[in-house]
């Protein structure tokens, strides 16, 4: 490395080569980051891509070295995907070179906000969603954080399919404990409409919703609002209604019912 | 200490730096000759997996993988062909140069004078050489 700082003292007395070489070890870096933090959480491009709001392909060009034309909107939309934030800085042309001693891919690991010890190390999950969890699987699983992309929240309503999209990229991320009790859970969803009904509950109880973010926590007026829900539409639609919205579904529920008793 | 090492062929019989040649013959900016040796840098220093979309993930052609130098607007878009190894497992020999122009190379030959150029360093393995672009 002694090598590069003699090499690099020598071309760097041209600003335009310094600058240019500082640029593309930006983009480099940049482009690497993306890709070493979206494989550590288990996520494809094409996963990643959904939660920024693109396709495969286009997700593709962020992970290119070649890459130049980042947009500070973009990198944050980045950012939420892989539950980290943007940092910008000015740096002397000196520093350069102790970057690219650390360049690895250990140096550009970050925990996600929900792994961040400064966050999360002492904290224990409440009972109440623990017992929750519990009674759709009976093995333990984690939190998740479960990212959707803003256009499927438009309305709030949401498909199972385009829920379980949406979920599935970021159960990759999640611990691996998960993954058996989702398999279970499959595999019973496709034969047992109650334990189908149960799923749903549960993930609108694990969800809240923020905005286009879909976080843990505690869903109990979700659960309420799902009860409102005729089982036909549980059976393959998630509603997330309004109060309003919702009392408009029980008000048709309830005249329903009297025109029947009535007839 | 550097992990990794990347060569350039050398050419012809007075045994030139051909990317050196090829980058002085294009008029290639110094921009981009310092994007391209920040590159260089980086595949030595922390090898290809820190370098994701430097290097062609497949061969375009036997043994032959291209490089790719994006260049802005109004700038070449450099495409110099490299071989793995050949005599070392973590080591890249840059074999010829080569511009992409309407998704086309130029030289339209630059795969097979790629691969007579590797066919010349394994015969003769002082055909190569480490060194600086600039």
């Amino acid at each position: 490395m002694n090598d590069l700082h003699d090499n690099l003292s020598n071309e760097f007395q041209d600003p335009e080569y310094r600058y240019a070489y500082a640029e593309s070890f930006l983009n480099t870096k940049v482009a690497t980051q993306i890709k070493v933090l979206r494989e550590a959480r288990g996520l494809t491009q094409a996963d990643l891509g959904l939660l920024v709001g693109t396709k495969q392909s286009g997700f593709s060009r962020f992970e290119d070295v070649n890459h130049s034309s980042w947009k500070t909107d973009t990198l944050w939309k980045i950012a939420r995907g892989l539950g980290v934030r943007v940092d910008i800085n000015f740096e002397t042309f000196g520093s350069l070179i102790e970057d690219k001693k650390h360049f690895n891919r250990e140096s550009l690991l970050r925990p996600k906000f929900e792994d961040d010890p400064v966050f999360h190390e002492a904290q224990v999950p409440s009972e109440p969603a623990k017992n929750e969890v519990a009674a759709v699987s009976d093995q333990a699983v984690g939190d998740a954080t479960i990212l959707l992309p803003p256009e499927s929240v438009t309305g709030l309503t949401h498909t199972f399919e385009v829920l379980q999209n949406a979920v599935v990229p970021a159960v990759r991320a999640c611990v691996e404990s998960w993954e058996p009790a989702l398999k279970k859970l499959s595999k019973e969803l496709a034969e047992n409409a109650k334990q189908q009904d149960a799923f749903l509950v549960a993930m609108m109880q694990a969800a809240t919703v923020q905005g286009s973010m879909l976080t843990t926590g505690v869903g109990a007026p979700a659960q309420t609002r799902l009860k409102h829900v005729p089982r036909q539409r549980r059976s393959n639609v998630i509603t997330i209604h309004k109060r309003s919205e919702s009392t408009q579904v029980r008000r048709r529920s309830h005249y329903g019912r009297r025109k029947q008793r009535t007839a | 200490m550097n992990e990794w090492k990347v060569y350039f062929y050398l050419g012809g019989l007075r045994r030139d730096n051909v990317i050196r040649a090829w980058l002085k013959a294009e008029s290639v900016s110094i921009a981009q000759v310092a994007a391209f040796q920040d590159k260089i840098d980086t595949l030595e220093a922390s090898g290809p997996d820190m370098v994701p979309g430097f290097i062609s993930d497949t061969p375009v052609a036997k043994d032959i993988y291209k490089m790719k130098i994006k260049g802005n607007k109004g700038m070449k878009q450099l495409r110099p062909m490299c071989c793995r190894g050949p005599f070392g497992s973590r080591e890249y020999t840059i074999l010829i140069g080569a511009i992409e122009k309407d998704r086309k190379l130029i030289p339209a030959d630059v795969k097979e004078r790629a691969q007579d150029n590797l066919t010349a360093l394994i015969a003769d393995p002082t055909r190569r050489v480490r060194e600086r672009l600039a």
